[in-house]
């Protein structure tokens, strides 16, 4: 999955990109409203982190921008000013989500993560496709009950197919989701990395789950 | 001091009840003389009369008509008179006198014919006048050598009915006086009230207003002209007090507002940093970056209590000979580095041998700040000019930066606490919007203005003027402390 953080205080910056990153996300980061709104509207990303705060173009007008363009981004407004007056005017623009400064790092995972489930539709951190399991919250995979050892990548890579299981994932969709903007475009390396969880999942004789389809993308699961 | 109502009761009763019982005193006295004066005409008019009555045979005294004066021989409240010789010798009496006398005048009250009030001799009271006259008869008679000195007539004439009147009319008086007294003392005592009224209303309009309601303000337009001045100058000081008020709140909110960004990213950088176990670098990296946002938030913090110090005029000022230039080239010491890093050009404008007597510590603070926005906010190998020359006593600093990013109408606000030129919150400088405030007290507390000039794109100027302090005199630092009361309207 993918998050633009969109943040002017560099060390709030720096750290909190970092630590979306330990745990699995992709994340562009930047720390003005100009460049924030143009990665918003040029990428597709699963949250975009926003604060209010911005130089150049204030926060609220990025998100009024971004949900004129009918961004499909859940946002998550990030900001100092705890009054009521400004959380009801940010979430009347269109946030998804609040979350007060100084807040705890924990918190702001588990609420993105909340934020990525709901764009998903998928009400549980747990994710089921047939005998494949996965938990979201611990990054863990396992099928018929054993636990599958995922690289971070791999894991993002299948956690984005379970979200979509049953509906296709095009090679696009899987580069715009799981790499940062800065990562050269190659797309041999979904490939790559499809036939890498193919063979952890599916090794051992395992029926099929990850089903190809020719010129288009992958399934994961019994294509609704 | 007694209520303002009750010394203008006090005062317009006394004076009430002067002027009216002074009238009616007057008024009671004046009436009687009259009175009395006319009865007397009467009695004299009578006096004349019988006196033109009498006729002297030798020593005999005939008064012809006398029956026409009924009064004389009546039983009740009878009139009196007699007629005597110059010597007192008595002639002729009034039936009515009987064997009594009447008083025989002096000679003054002879010759004037006045009235006197006198007891008659039947008890009652009445006035009697005398009257002097030659004995005359008629040819046939002879005047006896004894009535040739002449006659004297004495009359008195019961004043019973007078009295009444008089007495009548006092009354009338006492009591219409005593009427209008009260009615009076009503009337003012409304008038005072009504008139008082708009000084109450105030009165409890003002004790409304406290912290709370500041932003409330008096009538003006109801408030008589007595009043006003004191009323424009209420709403004036509530406006000055409520904006303070304000500037205060909003300054205090935006102080923490402003610790809580910097906060959050410490929080947030030791947090993750602490999710998993780190490399020896890894920590080492992390501590550095939480090292200078605590030093941001160090210097913001003590730009902070500088700034309300100086609200409240704490801060003490120790004036020396300060030699300018040199205080200038120190100044720009700790930025030569970063200066030829980002390859900017320094120009000199320095008049030679300047000095001033003023604090060498805080105008060096106001320069190092103003140099550290200029060589911080230049365009790279943009241009920074300092200048110094005196105009007449004073000495004047000027410093400036090409590649400004504040427009003209923007300039006015620099100094605004916590103003940077974007709306963000993340200047990495140590001023975290608050340098050019602290630059504006410092430079208020040496007693100099300081402005700005600016255009997008263009230089950014800061001028300042600074005077020639009193130096310091006997102890070594001086205690100068200067009052900030109004000192917001020093600056140009």
């Amino acid at each position: 999955m993918k998050l633009l953080l969109i943040e002017d205080f560099p060390l709030l910056r720096k750290s909190v990109g970092e630590g979306l990153r330990e745990a699995g996300f992709a994340v562009d980061a930047t720390g003005d409203g100009e460049e924030g709104l143009w990665y918003a509207t040029s990428g597709e990303y699963d949250v975009i982190i926003l604060d209010l705060m911005l130089p150049k173009i204030d926060g609220l007008t990025i998100l009024k921008r971004l949900r004129a363009r009918e961004s499909a981004a859940h946002v998550l407004i990030l900001t100092a000013r705890d009054t009521c007056d400004d959380r009801v005017k940010g979430l009347n623009l269109g946030a998804d989500d609040y979350l007060v400064k100084p807040f705890v790092f924990e918190e702001l995972l588990a609420r993105v993560r909340a934020l990525i489930r709901r764009k998903y539709g998928t009400k549980s951190p747990v994710l089921r496709v047939e005998d494949l399991e996965i938990d979201t919250t611990e990054r863990v995979a396992s099928r018929g009950g054993k636990k599958i050892e995922l690289s971070s990548r791999e894991y993002a890579l299948l956690e984005l197919l379970a979200s979509r299981a049953g509906r296709l994932v095009t090679r696009t969709d899987i580069w715009e989701h799981l790499y940062e903007f800065e990562s050269p475009a190659d797309s041999n390396v979904v490939d790559v990395f499809i036939g890498h969880l193919r063979r952890k999942i599916e090794g051992q004789g395992l029926p099929r789950l990850i089903h190809t389809r020719r010129g288009h993308g992958y399934v994961l699961g019994n294509e609704e | 001091m007694r209520s303002l109502q009750s010394r203008l009761m006090i005062g317009t009763a006394v004076a009430t009840l002067a002027i009216f019982l002074s009238a009616a005193v007057t008024l009671f006295f004046l009436t009687r003389a009259e009175l009395l004066r006319d009865f007397d005409a009467t009695t004299l008019a009578k006096a004349r009369t019988i006196i033109s009555m009498t006729e002297v045979d030798g020593d005999h005294v005939n008064i012809e008509g006398l029956a026409q004066f009924p009064e004389f021989q009546r039983a009740r409240h009878p009139d009196y008179f007699e007629i005597r010789t110059r010597d007192g010798l008595g002639i002729f009496k009034s039936v009515s006198l009987k064997d009594h006398d009447l008083k025989q005048p002096t000679a003054k009250q002879l010759a004037s014919s006045k009235g006197k009030s006198v007891d008659l001799p039947d008890g009652e009271s009445g006035r009697e006048l005398s009257v002097a006259f030659a004995a005359h008869s008629d040819e046939d008679s002879v005047v006896s050598p004894k009535f040739a000195p002449g006659l004297v007539l004495t009359m008195a004439r019961d004043s019973d009915s007078l009295n009444d009147l008089l007495a009548d009319f006092g009354w009338l008086l006492a009591i219409v006086c005593g009427a209008a007294i009260v009615v009076m003392l009503g009337v003012t005592m409304l008038v005072i009230r009504r008139g008082l009224k708009p000084v109450n209303d105030l009165a409890s309009n003002i004790e409304r207003i406290g912290e709370s309601n500041l932003s409330d303000r008096l009538a003006e337009s109801t408030i008589p002209r007595e009043l006003s001045p004191i009323v424009t100058r209420l709403n004036d000081l509530l406006g000055r007090l409520s904006s303070a008020f304000e500037r205060e709140k909003s300054f205090t909110a935006d102080a923490a507002h402003e610790l809580r960004t910097p906060l959050a990213g410490l929080e947030s950088a030791l947090e993750v940093c602490l999710r998993k176990p780190r490399s020896g670098e890894g920590y080492e990296a992390v501590v550095r970056d939480c090292l200078d946002v605590v030093r941001q938030m160090h210097s913001m913090v003590d730009s902070l209590l500088l700034l309300s110090r100086a609200d409240a005029s704490l801060v003490k000022v120790s004036p020396s000979e300060v030699s300018i230039a040199a205080m200038l080239k120190d100044a720009w010491r700790q930025f030569e580095d970063r200066a030829h890093q980002r390859d900017l050009h320094i120009a000199w404008n320095l008049k030679e041998n300047l000095t001033l007597v003023t604090d060498r510590e805080k105008l060096l603070s106001i320069v190092t700040n103003l140099l550290s926005n200029a060589v911080h906010y230049t365009n790279t190998r943009g241009t920074i000019e300092m200048a110094a020359d005196q105009i007449a006593e004073q000495v004047e600093i000027k410093i400036s930066n090409s590649g400004s990013a504040v427009s003209a109408e923007d300039a006015a606000h620099v100094f605004d606490r916590f103003w940077r030129g974007d709306s963000s919150r993340s200047d990495t400088g140590t001023n975290c919007g608050l340098g050019l405030a602290v630059c504006q007290k410092l430079t208020m507390l040496l007693g100099g203005s300081i402005a700005v000039e600016s255009a997008a794109g263009g230089d950014f100027v800061v001028r300042m003027i600074f005077p020639a302090m009193r130096k310091a005199t006997l102890v070594p630092s001086s205690e100068q402390r200067i009052d900030f009361r109004g000192a917001d309207k020093v600056v140009d």
